[in-house]
Order: C-alpha cells, then structure tokens, then sequence
C-alpha cells in the first residue's frame, strides 16, 4: 500500500539573530500509512512542532521532499498548499487556537468554509460527537478548557482530513481531561479513517499508541532550542 | 459523548472545486463578524464617513441647485429697468425681494418703456414698505396674470379671493406671508415704514389700512414672502414722499398725483425678442446715464454665483479634505486593530485560508465601512438638504428640490468605496504578511 505520507531527506535550518542558521530538523526518512496513527514523543525545544508545520506546508524546507499522497508538497505553489491544508490536513494546536468571536458551531463551520463548504449537519455531528452539542453557541471565553479543546478536535475534523496532525493538543488539560482527549481523538479519526500523528513531550500519555517514535532519534539535527520560547523561535524559520 | 453514528460517511470532492466555493463566502461571514465584534469603532468610522459623504453631496448639490434655482428664477421677465447702479442689486431687488432698491426712476420713464414697441410687457414695482418684515410691493394688475413663479405657469390666487382693484387699498398675499402672519382674505392691516419691521414705524393707523382680498397660491418662489397691492395706494400713503430729481411731492386726497410727481423703484419687461435687449443694453446702458438696464436676468444672476464662485470651490475643496480624513480614519481604525487580530489571520491561515484571502478580508471590511458611510452620507443629504432648503427657502422664498438628481449623489458614494478600501491597503498588506508559525505559538 502506497504511503499516506512519505519524508525523504527533509532539512530545515535556522539562523538566530546573528548567528549562523543551523538545522533545526533534518529527517532522513520517515512514512506513515494511511489511517495510521503515530505518536512522537521528545522534550520540547526538539523541533516536533516544526516537523509538523513542515509536513501541513506552514513551513518551508531548506531540503527534501515531503509526499502526501504521492504529491511532492514541496514542489507546489503556497496556493495549492494552502488548499491541501484546507481539505487534506487537519491541526490541532497545544493552545487551541480557537477563533474568539465565533461561537463553536461557527468554528468549525468556518474552517469547512475555507475547506470543502459549509454541511451544517456534520458540523452539528462533530460537535455532538465530542459531547458539545448543548454548547454550539457558546464562544470559546464560555467554556472551560477541556471543552475548548474538544471543540478544537471537532474542528480538525471538519473537512474530513486524510491526516490529523495534533501539536501537544494535552498540554493544557490535567491528566483526566488529557487522557479523554487523546482517546477522543484516537477513536475519531478510526472512525473517520484519517490518518493521526500525535506529538507530546508526556511519555506516559502516548503509551496506547501501536507506534510511537522518539523524536530525537527521528531528528539527526543537533540544534536544540530550550523551552516553549525556544519553540518559537524555530517556528518563526519561515511561514506557509 | 454520544455515538459516532450521527457522522456522515465521506464526501467525495476535489480541491480545485472547493477552492472556487471559499471566496465570496467565508470572506463575507468573516467581515460581518468583524464588524460586530468591532462594533464601537466600526460605528464611529461609518458615522464619520457618513457624514464626510454627506457633506461633499450636500455641498456639490446645494450650490449647483441653487444657482439653477436662481439662475432659473426669471419669474418669466427678461429685464429690469432700475435706477442707475448695480444690475445684479436691481434683479435681486426687483425679482427676488432681497436686497435694498439702488433707488427710484420716474414714471416718465416707465411710460417710455411700455410705449416701446420692442417691448410686450411692462409692469412698474414700487417698494419701501413692510408688513411685520414682509415686503409690501406696489404694482399694477398685470403682475399677477403676467408674473411666471416658474417658466409657463402663471400666479393663481386660492378660492375665495380675488386680484386687488388697481384703485383701492386692497392687498394680495404670499402663501407665506399669510401662514406667517395669519391674516385671511377679509382681514385688514397697516403697514409700516422701512422694509425691514420695526414696531414704532407703523404708518397713520387710521388712514392707511389695507384690506386683503387674495392668498396666492403657493408657488415655492419669492412671490410667496411679499404683499402686493395697487402702486397708486403705495403712492398715496401716509408719510411717502414722492422725489424725484430732487422735487417732492406728497400726494393729496381726492386729487390725481401728477405724472412727473411719480417714481417707481423699477420695471419689470419682457421683450417681444431677446434680440432687442442688445439694443437697449446700448442705448440705456452705454450711452444713457439715468437708468440701469439689467438684462439678460439669467445672466445677471449667473454673475452672483461667478462672483461667490471662490466660495463654493473651497467648501467643495474642504469637503473633499473631510472625505479624505475619513479614510484616514478608516485607516486607523483598521491599523489599530491588525495587531490584535494577528492570531486570527493566522488561524485563519493554518485552516487553509490563501495570503489573498486574508488580504481581501481586510480591503472587504475597509469597503464595507466605507459603503455602510456611503449610503448612510445619502441618507444624512437627505437630511441636510431639507435644513438647507428651509433655510434658504426662509430667506430667499426660492426653493430647491430635494429629489433632483445630481451627478455628486452618483460618484460620491462610489469615490467613498474607492477611498475606504484605498485606506484599506496598508492593514491589508500587514494581515497579508502576517507570519503563521509565530503566531500559532502557545502564549507564553
């Protein structure tokens, strides 16, 4: 079976402020079969955060190429990646993300405006299915936490995505609602049949998963950036 | 969390279709969401560009219809004939009631014109009296059937009154002077001296009463503000002093006043053909010295406007500069906001939204302020037009019409749209650029 997505000798550098640009990621070869679901574990700072904008075409690499279904995504226009993260590619951030002034029905109804059009009944079935149905009109300042990230995971599902690609999507919740949100998450793209990558620093969370990955060993770049603000540091390489 | 069951089974579709669907759309839901969310400082920009709109329309409008109106207003008369002086005082004197007279010709005068065989019609005005600050003109009975308020029409006085008898103390009234002062057909009044009212100048309340016989009917021109009564009654009241020359004469009950006595403030004519005017523009103007001829009056009027002209160009410079701060404002107000908004562009961004679509976000929410002003500013001339048109009408008895076209109504909401999304460029290209991966990053 063809590989949903294919990494051949991707390199992302990064020059701090004066200094020399240095790899920040640098891959030699990576796959994940369609609907397989994948977790990455590593300390922040490693560079996941990175990997994933590189894979959803936030992000440019230096070197290499990265097939989603057989299309070298490197080598297409911003437009045409931008399509593909509307309708081929859903994220889920550590912070969310939610857009403030819109409701949680309008969330996810916006993302499927910029993605395959508006089909208000899925819409409502997502958020049924995370359990927020009574909470469609609420904005995301009227929930709590846990049910912004779970509308967060309805949006990501949205335009019916091949992949997930969830950034420390726990790293705000405790541990109950962390483990709720990884299994929501889980069970939804098995349904859904989308391929998952799940990247966390937190071990312990990622030991349901049939594969898990150190990051560290996967990076063969040697530049570490400490902390979160590390973090975006490496982020701000270059955008989609 | 409830079942799955409820999630439908995958939708074929191909990118290229999709990405045609996102456009007009998402952008639109997205403005308006803007625009709300944003509710103070989107009202205060609209408002602001609203009445920057309405300003220019209003200011391009009024002077063009009234300078048509005036222009326009020829009340059916070709010249003037007046004493010695300003042509353009003589016109709005004579036709306009504004203005004081530039002084008395003598009937001698008036006679020499109405014998003139270039001209059809001749009708003599006498002024210098008022009634509670409406001016009271003396004329003869031709005024009411020859005087036109607009090309064509003729004055028609309302039932149950009648045009004044040429030998009696009798009035006919303006439509507003009889709104205004309440006097009705039956009703007597005394006038007073001077044309501007002052109490203590009335005129010999015994002897000089007049009796309105008629209420014009409204004819939204000067006619509306004045009393007319017969010029024999002007000459014969109380306290006038008939000079001329330098001889004076006050007239004497029972006796005829003798021609050479009398004077007339000035005559309205029209002319059996335009072309005669040039005749008598040289022989009463440039070779005569005792009388102004003021025609063509349209033209005569036209000069008001040429000589106000500076005017009317740096309001309309002034009103362009408002428009041009509104914009500014525009500006602002959406500048102030691109740093706030930065996360959103992203999200937007990461979801799949295109560079272009984030930039069009904000050009459509600049012209949407812009467009939201525009037709408030054609509400607010409206508005504007109506204060305007009382003013004037109140102080000119010309009326402008509100509903007339006028090219500024067109261009200026569509200039409005133009500018505000101008205004937009700057935010715009900053939303355009805004950096994904910077500002999906957790807040710290």
């Amino acid at each position: 079976m063809q590989p949903l997505l294919q990494i051949e000798s991707l390199v992302r550098s990064y020059a701090p402020p004066g200094g020399r640009a240095v790899p920040v990621v640098k891959i030699d070869r990576f796959e994940l079969a369609p609907a397989e679901q994948l977790a990455l574990s590593g300390e922040s700072g490693s560079g996941k955060t990175t990997f994933l904008n590189l894979i959803a075409g936030i992000t440019s690499p230096d070197a290499g190429r990265i097939l989603f279904d057989g299309r070298d995504v490197t080598a297409l226009a911003a437009s045409e990646r931008d399509k593909l993260r509307a309708v081929g590619i859903g994220t889920i951030f550590q912070s969310f993300n939610l857009l403030q002034g819109y409701s949680s029905i309008e969330n996810i109804e916006l993302a499927m405006m910029l993605g395959r059009g508006v089909d208000r009944p899925f819409a409502e079935a997502l958020l049924q299915r995370v359990g927020l149905a009574d909470h469609r009109n609420h904005r995301p300042g009227q929930l709590s936490i846990g049910q912004q990230q779970r509308v967060a995971i309805a949006r990501s599902l949205a335009n019916r995505p091949r992949i997930i690609l969830a950034d420390e999507p726990t790293g705000n919740l405790d541990r109950r609602n962390a483990e709720t949100a990884i299994e929501l998450i889980r069970s939804l793209c098995t349904e859904e049949r989308a391929a998952l990558i799940v990247v966390s620093h937190d071990r312990q969370l990622l030991s349901g998963f049939d594969r898990v990955i150190d990051f560290d060993q996967l990076n063969q770049a040697r530049a570490k950036f400490g902390g979160s603000a590390g973090s975006s540091a490496a982020q701000t390489a270059e955008g989609g | 969390m409830s079942d799955a069951a409820s999630v439908k089974p995958q939708q074929p579709s191909g990118a290229g279709e999709i990405h045609a669907r996102v456009g007009v759309g998402a952008v639109a839901f997205i403005v308006r969401r803007s625009l709300r969310r944003h509710f103070l400082s989107t009202a205060v920009t609209v408002a602001a560009t609203a009445l920057a709109a309405a300003l220019v329309m209003s200011v391009f409008a009024l002077s063009d219809q009234t300078e048509r109106a005036f222009a326009g207003g020829t009340c059916g008369f070709d010249a003037v004939l007046g004493a010695r002086g300003s042509r353009l005082q003589l016109v709005l004197n004579a036709l306009f009631h504004l203005d004081a007279s530039p002084g008395n010709i003598s009937w001698e005068q008036y006679e020499d014109m109405k014998a003139d065989p270039r001209v059809a019609v001749a009708v003599p005005i006498a002024v210098g009296d008022n009634y509670r600050g409406h001016r009271i003109v003396g004329t003869d009975e031709r005024l009411i059937t020859e005087f036109q308020p607009r090309r064509g029409e003729s004055i028609r006085i309302r039932p149950g009154g009648r045009a004044f008898d040429v030998t009696l103390r009798e009035a006919v009234i303006g439509d507003v002077v009889a709104r205004q002062t309440g006097l009705r057909v039956g009703d007597t009044f005394h006038p007073f001296h001077g044309l501007n009212f002052d109490a203590a100048a009335e005129h010999d309340h015994e002897h000089d009463e007049f009796l309105v016989v008629g209420i014009i009917e409204p004819t939204n021109s000067p006619v509306d503000r004045v009393i007319w009564t017969p010029i024999e009654a002007i000459f014969r009241m109380s306290g006038h002093v008939l000079s001329h020359d330098g001889e004076e004469y006050e007239a004497i009950a029972g006796e005829e006043i003798p021609d050479e006595h009398k004077v007339v403030s000035a005559v309205l004519i029209r002319l059996k053909s335009p072309q005669f005017g040039i005749d008598m523009d040289q022989t009463i103007n440039r070779e005569g010295t005792e009388a102004t001829f003021a025609w063509p009056v349209a033209r005569v009027l036209s000069e008001l406007f040429d000589r106000i002209g500076w005017m009317s160009d740096v309001l309309r410079l002034v009103a362009m500069l408002v428009l041009l701060v509104s914009a500014a404002a525009i500006l602002a107000s959406l500048h102030n906001t691109i740093h706030e908004r930065r996360r959103e562009f992203a999200i937007f961004r990461a979801l799949g939204a295109r560079r272009a679509t984030v930039f069009s976000i904000i050009l459509a929410e600049s012209s949407a302020i812009a467009a939201i002003g525009a037709a408030g500013g054609l509400g607010l001339y409206f508005g504007l037009m109506a204060v305007a048109r009382a003013i004037i009408q109140r102080e000119t008895g010309v009326v402008l019409d509100l509903w007339q076209p006028h090219a500024a109504l067109a261009w200026t909401p569509i200039a409005t749209i133009l500018l505000g999304a101008t205004a937009g460029l700057i935010p715009a290209i900053k939303a355009y650029r805004t950096d994904v991966a910077t500002h999906l990053a957790p807040h710290s």
